[in-house]
């Protein structure tokens, strides 16, 4: 087998970046804003606690609302305020009229709507009564029979 | 001593009151959710559908109308339940050829607890038979629902 000797192979080209200048003073942002780095090791030399407070607190402050955040009641519906002030607002519209049963079909951002069934000289009827929630209480806001 | 810069101060207390509002939120802000719970809205879609199923037979196709109630209940109501729906066949749906169609025209919570929740619902009841002329009427009804897997099905059910 012979070999050309004299026939170099292509060389391919590769692209250089030009070499940085090494870091130092010269290498800082012109505006003087310091970077991340410098800033927290600048904040380090100026209160040496300060770091470690800011974080202790940041800490307590998560642990305290994740706490909360767990230890959030998930009861079920407020049901009984809002069926009471419905049959109330039934009782004050027909008062010949028994609450038999009532139950809440809607509520949503501090308005609801109650289904109040009665008795009115032993025939049965009902009512839809909406409702809003202000300063805690829950108010009639409207009545109508319900078809 | 040389003052901290505005970014400076603003690292340092940026995340302090954002941890501050985060707990104030927490803390002040509404304890539970304004509207009902999604297995409160689930428990009431499943109301609204299965009692207008339940109280829908005919003597035409009675087994399977016995099938749909049981397939909607639960427990030992289930079995009382398709056994006072079969007697009333027998009784007189057969003798009269009689339909009953319901549907529900309001369900409402009355209540929720770890075992189920309870509802109220007022029916609208088509009754259609042989020796008599069409008729409607409304009727009122307790009943209970139990959570089963992801089922919610009927455990109890009053006439009011």
């Amino acid at each position: 087998m012979s070999h050309d000797v004299g026939t170099t192979p292509p060389v391919r080209r590769v692209a250089v970046r030009p070499i940085a200048p090494p870091a130092g003073p010269a290498a800082s942002p012109p505006t003087g804003t310091p970077t991340s780095s410098s800033l927290l090791e600048r904040l380090r030399l100026l209160h040496p606690g300060l770091l470690s407070a800011a974080a202790g607190v940041t800490l307590a402050a998560v642990l305290v609302a994740g706490w909360q955040l767990l230890d959030r009641p998930d009861g079920p519906s407020p049901v009984e305020p809002i069926t009471a002030a419905a049959g109330d607002a039934v009782r004050l519209e027909d008062p010949g009229a028994e609450v038999v049963d009532a139950g809440v079909v809607r509520w949503e951002d501090g308005s609801a709507t109650a289904l109040v069934l009665v008795a009115v000289d032993d025939a049965r009827t009902s009512f839809l009564v909406t409702l809003r929630e202000s300063d805690g209480r829950w108010r009639s806001t409207g009545i109508e029979r319900a078809r | 001593m040389r003052r901290p810069t505005r970014l400076e101060a603003g690292v340092v207390t940026a995340p302090v009151v954002a941890s501050v509002v985060a707990a104030l939120t927490f803390t002040l802000g509404p304890v539970r959710g304004e509207t009902f719970r999604a297995d409160e809205t689930a428990a009431l879609d499943s109301a609204r559908a299965r009692l207008a199923s339940m109280l829908t037979f005919s003597y035409r196709d009675l087994e399977t109308d016995l099938m749909v109630a049981s397939s909607n209940a639960t427990g030992t109501f289930r079995d009382e339940y398709t056994e006072r729906l079969r007697k009333l066949a027998t009784d007189s749906l057969k003798a009269s050829k009689a339909s009953v169609s319901s549907r529900v025209e309001n369900v409402a919570l009355v209540g929720a607890d770890a075992s189920g929740v309870t509802v109220v619902a007022e029916l609208r009841a088509r009754t259609e038979s042989e020796d008599r002329e069409p008729a409607t009427q409304t009727f009122q009804v307790r009943a209970r629902l139990q959570g089963e897997g992801s089922q919610w099905l009927v455990s109890s059910l009053t006439l009011l």
